[in-house]
């Protein structure tokens, strides 16, 4: 990885960006990264576009709000259109394409079928969240898997542990077979 | 600073809190064990964490009624021998002036945190501000020099709070620690270390209220120790009887409460320097606006521009003697602040080259393309 990767995540309010976020952050410190992690805050993390950011370092990071994403994980069309231009270039794009149709820009796109996977295997789509971590997970190798399982293990609200954890996997799935087609 | 090692509350080791959890993490590990306080955007999970961590170390919890008993808990858990906090954000700290008066008039070491948000009144209660630092120096009636101190990320949220009740317990005064919604609701990763160094107050013999020590600090018993005691917000002599008629008294008394802050600074003061070997312009920030101001120097000196940094971690006493120096051998002076100028005042007051202030009070962080950009408008 690079020495300072800029990541956001986005839908709207009630999906989980602000707890995946964290996690995702978590993570990185088990990774033995530096992370700033800044989210939405209160009525702003609720309905409307929902934002969290995630910076992971291998040197200390100076300003830790993200400029420029070189990931975006993007769970509505909302937010898909909101942070697009903040896109850098060659980034990469993870979106779900029950939420979210992308234009044709010049950056890697995987579409991760994450509400629909959540709601065949839930029947719910609240999971979609740990599913597109999942999915960063195997697509950029900066987290182990070991250490986003531990991550969620550890701080994802303990009676959802054992769905959060076969939503990462899922996750992890679908990304192997995205990487497979391309 | 600090005179004794202790563990702190955490076992040593890499964590990833919010700035909020930082502050109750540190305040535990210089040995706070009273919290007195009433929830306030963007400071409650300071109170939060207090209320879960307190009761692990034997400490006492408080919700108070609102912030003015809050601060009246705080300084009567201070006289009881407890190290004690409480945390608010602006309105609250307006409440807590006519307390945080008598904690400094009656010597009485403690921490307040106020999490900055945009104000005045109620004014934008989630979003970031930093318009209360002239509320910290002159806030309440009379003469007395405060401590504030002014982190730029989380584990200084960690870092300072600890070093907020040192300087409490080693100089008997309320000391602010000055943070910003943008750092208290940002996480970040932090090290803590496996041992701090903290100060405990001076409970020996000799009256409490003296006037002759070398120092300017008079040793402090707490009730229960078996003296007679008298605590006033009044005027009063060594031992604390009112005397509120004698002039000298009076004198020796306010005096006496700025020496031991004047005669200290070196001890107090503290600011960082970044990248202002030969530099041209220099800015001048605090708090998370010098995060934004360290990445535009960093960039600017990419691009071959002589710009540096001075930050201050500490507010007040404010540091005149390292500004004035510095602005000698700059071309340019630039402010970036959070409020329209409240320290661009003070830096005014020294300053030996022209001064550009920047204010911005939307309620949003200055970010390191507006400073890069000012710097430029300056140079051409």
């Amino acid at each position: 990885m690079r020495e300072i990767t800029q990541i956001r995540l986005a839908g709207f309010g009630g999906q989980g960006i602000v707890l995946a976020g964290m996690l995702l952050g978590f993570a990185g410190v088990r990774e033995g990264l530096e992370v700033a992690n800044a989210n939405s805050y209160g009525a702003q993390a609720r309905g409307s576009a929902c934002k969290a950011e995630v910076i992971l370092g291998r040197k200390s990071i100076v300003f830790p709000h993200v400029l420029t994403s070189d990931i975006l994980i993007v769970l509505s069309q909302e937010a898909y259109k909101l942070f697009l231009p903040d896109m850098a270039d060659g980034g990469t794009i993870l979106f779900d394409p029950y939420h979210v149709t992308p234009g044709k820009t010049p950056h890697t796109f995987h579409g991760i079928p994450a509400t629909q996977t959540a709601l065949k295997t839930f029947r719910t789509p609240q999971p979609a969240n740990i599913v597109m971590l999942g999915a960063f997970t195997e697509l950029t190798g900066i987290i182990s898997e070991a250490n986003m399982t531990a991550a969620i293990r550890e701080n994802a609200p303990p009676r959802f542990v054992d769905a959060n954890l076969k939503a990462l996997a899922l996750g992890i799935d679908l990304a192997k077979k995205t990487k497979g087609a391309s | 600073m600090g005179d004794r090692r202790v563990k702190p509350s955490l076992p040593e080791g890499r964590y990833f809190f919010s700035g909020n959890e930082a502050v109750a993490e540190g305040a535990l590990s210089a040995g706070c064990r009273f919290y007195g306080g009433y929830p306030i955007t963007p400071s409650s999970e300071i109170m939060e964490r207090m209320a879960a961590r307190l009761p692990e170390f034997d400490g006492v919890f408080i919700q108070m009624e609102d912030e003015i008993a809050s601060i009246a808990s705080v300084i009567g858990a201070s006289w009881a021998g407890a190290k004690a906090m409480t945390a608010t954000s602006g309105p609250g700290f307006s409440l807590m002036q006519e307390g945080i008066g008598y904690a400094a008039f009656t010597e009485a070491p403690c921490v307040v945190v106020d999490i900055q948000r945009a104000g005045p009144s109620t004014g934008q209660a989630t979003k970031v501000g930093s318009g209360d630092l002239m509320q910290a120096k002159w806030g309440s009636h009379g003469d007395y020099l405060p401590i504030a101190l002014s982190p730029w990320s989380v584990q200084e949220m960690f870092d300072l709070t600890i070093r907020a009740f040192n300087l409490a317990e080693r100089f008997r005064t309320p000391v602010f620690l000055m943070g910003e919604e943008a750092t208290a609701h940002l996480r970040e990763s932090i090290r803590v270390p496996g041992e701090i160094a903290v100060s405990e107050r001076n409970r020996g013999e000799g009256p409490p209220f003296g006037t002759d020590e070398p120092d300017g600090v008079p040793p402090m018993p707490v009730f229960g120790d078996g003296r007679k005691l008298l605590v006033t917000g009044s005027t009063h002599d060594q031992e604390g009887f009112r005397k509120t008629d004698d002039p000298e008294t009076h004198r020796r008394l306010v005096e006496r409460l700025h020496k031991k802050i004047l005669n200290h600074q070196d001890e107090i003061i503290q600011t960082e320097a970044y990248h202002l070997k030969g530099a041209e312009v220099g800015i001048i920030a605090y708090g998370f606006t010098a995060r934004s101001a360290l990445f535009a120097v960093q960039r600017l000196r990419k691009a071959g521009v002589a710009a540096g940094l001075l930050r201050l971690q500490t507010l007040w006493p404010f540091p005149y003697d390292v500004v004035e120096s510095l602005t000698r051998s700059l071309k340019h002076c630039l402010t970036f602040e959070m409020n329209m100028g409240q320290i661009s005042g003070e830096i005014q007051k020294v300053c030996r080259c022209p001064l550009h202030v920047t204010t911005q009070v939307n309620g949003t962080i200055i970010s390191p393309a507006t400073m890069e950009t000012k710097v430029r408008e300056v140079l051409s």
